[in-house]
């Protein structure tokens, strides 16, 4: 009877610890941003400051690797980079009104970072100038941050009419930066050497994250408030937009990135990550759906 | 439909104005996966939900949430999301918010409570809740201080995230690391404590103390950082410096040293100088009679008046808040600089005294 009692106290304690090391391995937070690293692992960047690296393990995600910000700094965006040969992320946090973005090597090892005074909404790394762009966080301004030793943010334009800027994108075929406004529910395009600013696309309502198709021609765009991730062409920014993915699931969208031929999106309303097929089915989420 | 939030006055010189952005329509499916707070409007027409699920962060770090507003008769409704943008400083509060909202001609209104309302830049998140007093130390021993606190959020929680603590005046007068431990939610107004961890270094403890010798002095101001977040989305204050100002005490050992010390130094001192005329008038000079040689009962009388008067002083310094004036400076008994000096001025007698003096004057 008693070897009886032990045993189901031992299954029951092994069965709890498995599903707590199992809950640590899949618990994301508030995912507020994604990028994927040429390396292959997807880095999620979570509201409150967590830099986790999620890769496939035997063909589901996981939770491989995490590091934390300092912390009291709310994540903003993370965007990784390949900058002196070395893999490396850079991340955008706010603490209270003050920006900055932060070079960090893949496994959280601190390199550089820039302060920016009126906050940080969103980043984008042009890999052939080595140059990041910054969309500021409370005034329309976007700033260059070239990676010369003792290089400062330098303003490059302004999105005129907009309000509050989010995601920022760089246009390598063009040479011109996408940005979004989130108030606006808008999509800005400025021309980098001319250091001026056009509205491209309008009508959605809160765009937090941009992400360009591999030819360039099309744009996918997460709507926070239409809980959906939308596509505009390029070349037709009068077209209508279309849906490419609505999941019921879908609370407020948050980042993009391209993960082999699919789309992942994170979500810091669901607290999930959704793995999309290249026509926008759902193959898989993180946490994994129960 | 349209809703409008109009802006609050927190304190004289702040306002948190509210952003409103119409995210369309749900269905009423979607309104089953809220944890929603709901409010009906004046006139009954609308259901106003609001999802404090929602309650957040953007990644500009603005506050957030989201609210749905319901035509009584419908399944379905319209989603706003809300954005705070507060201005000035003030503490984190619940406040009630009122909101008007317009549809298909009909026009009402909707009090929402318990809405969170965030400021940017905190304002003092805690008070101390004891005097400022100087707090006493002892040498030699590792000792800790109890600092009271209260929250200052009057319907919201704090969470402490970190204290770290320095020295102001006199880093090296501390051993260690200066560290504190606290509960890590204070509730709303709640009480709380942190409690601080210390260990004088002994040698320069005592210099800095022989230096302030004032009784009402601190001997060093250690400053507190808490860094807390108000509960509800608040955002994490900039380190809120307490200030702790100290005074060390010596133990009975150190006091009984300084008053031995100081006494044989008073009455060398004493036996260096020249005898007057008054002293033989007096029979200072008298030769000893009894068991030991004069000098030897005059070191003991010495020693033991000195002894005396610092017992004298600790008594009336410790109930009555006496101190001891010596030449017009008030000094604090308890202290080894000036248990020290008044050894040598009794056990030193007049002809110390009137020396001291003289060269004071000078």
């Amino acid at each position: 009877m008693q070897k009886k009692l032990a045993q189901f106290f031992l299954s029951a304690l092994f069965i709890a610890s498995a599903q707590l090391i199992a809950g640590q391995k899949t618990e994301l937070g508030r995912p507020v941003a994604i990028d994927k690293s040429p390396s292959g692992s997807l880095f999620v960047l979570g509201a409150q400051g967590v830099v986790r690296a999620v890769d496939f393990q035997n063909g589901k995600p996981a939770i491989t690797g995490t590091f934390r910000l300092p912390s009291g700094w709310a994540g903003s965006d993370i965007v990784s980079a390949q900058v002196g040969g070395q893999s490396t992320l850079f991340v955008a946090i706010n603490y209270g009104l003050t920006g900055q973005v932060s070079l960090y090597s893949t496994t959280g090892n601190l390199i550089r970072s820039w302060t920016l005074r009126s906050g940080v909404a969103g980043i984008d790394f042009d890999a052939s100038d080595s140059t990041l762009y910054v969309a500021s966080g409370r005034t329309p301004e976007i700033f260059r941050i070239t990676m010369a030793n003792g290089s400062q943010p330098e303003s490059v334009a302004q999105a005129s009419g907009s309000q509050r800027l989010g995601p920022i994108l760089y246009n390598s075929s063009e040479k011109t930066l996408l940005v979004g406004d989130l108030v606006m529910g808008a999509i800005y395009k400025v021309d980098i050497a001319n250091h001026k600013s056009s509205l491209l696309f309008s009508g959605l309502t809160s765009p937090q994250a941009l992400k360009l198709s591999q030819d360039g021609a099309t744009l996918y765009i997460a709507d926070a408030g239409a809980r959906s991730i939308l596509t505009y062409s390029i070349a037709q920014p009068k077209a209508a937009p279309k849906v490419f993915a609505k999941l019921p699931q879908f609370r407020s969208p948050s980042g993009l990135a391209w993960v082999d031929e699919g789309l992942a999106v994170s979500d810091d309303g669901a607290k999930k990550l959704f793995f999309l097929s290249k026509s926008g089915n759902l193959q898989e989420t993180l946490p994994p759906e129960k | 439909m349209t809703i409008q939030v109009p802006s609050l006055q927190p304190t004289t010189t702040s306002s948190v104005n509210f952003t409103v952005q119409d995210w369309g329509s749900v269905t009423g499916s979607d309104l089953q996966h809220l944890s929603p707070q709901t409010f009906q409007s004046d006139q009954q027409y609308f259901t106003v939900n609001v999802d404090t699920g929602s309650f957040s962060r953007d990644k500009v770090n603005r506050f957030q949430f989201d609210l749905y507003v319901q035509k009584t008769s419908d399944s379905g409704a319209e989603h706003f999301h809300v954005y705070e943008d507060p201005v000035g400083v003030f503490v984190d509060y619940i406040a009630p918010v009122e909101m008007s909202i317009k549809s298909a001609g009909i026009v009402d209104s909707a009090n929402l409570t318990d809405i969170p309302i965030h400021a940017q830049y905190e304002g003092d998140i805690f008070s101390r809740t004891s005097g400022g007093n100087p707090i006493s130390v002892e040498l030699g021993i590792s000792s800790q201080i109890n600092i009271p606190i209260v929250s200052n959020l009057t319907n919201l929680q704090a969470g402490i995230d970190a204290v770290t603590i320095s020295s102001t005046t006199c880093t090296k007068c501390w051993q260690g690391q200066l560290t504190a431990t606290y509960d890590s939610t204070v509730q709303p107004s709640g009480p709380s404590a942190l409690i601080l961890t210390v260990q004088p270094n002994t040698l320069y403890a005592l210099y800095a103390s022989a230096f302030a010798v004032d009784p009402h002095k601190s001997q060093d101001t250690l400053a507190v950082y808490v860094t807390s977040t108000p509960g509800q989305g608040g955002l994490p204050s900039l380190p809120q410096k307490i200030e702790v100002p100290v005074r060390f005490s010596p133990s009975f050992l150190y006091l009984a040293s300084a008053v031995i010390l100081g006494s044989l130094i008073g009455f060398g001192v004493r036996r260096l100088i020249p005898a007057t005329a008054s002293d033989a008038d007096t029979g200072t000079a008298a030769p000893a009679t009894g068991r030991f040689p004069r000098w030897a009962r005059d070191l003991l009388l010495s020693v033991a008046t000195a002894v005396i008067v610092e017992l004298f002083g600790l008594v009336l310094f410790n109930n009555t808040n006496t101190s001891v004036v010596v030449f017009g400076f008030s000094l604090d008994p308890s202290q080894v600089a000036p248990a020290f000096l008044v050894a040598i001025l009794v056990a030193g007698g007049p002809p110390v005294v009137s020396k001291v003096s003289e060269a004071i004057k000078f």
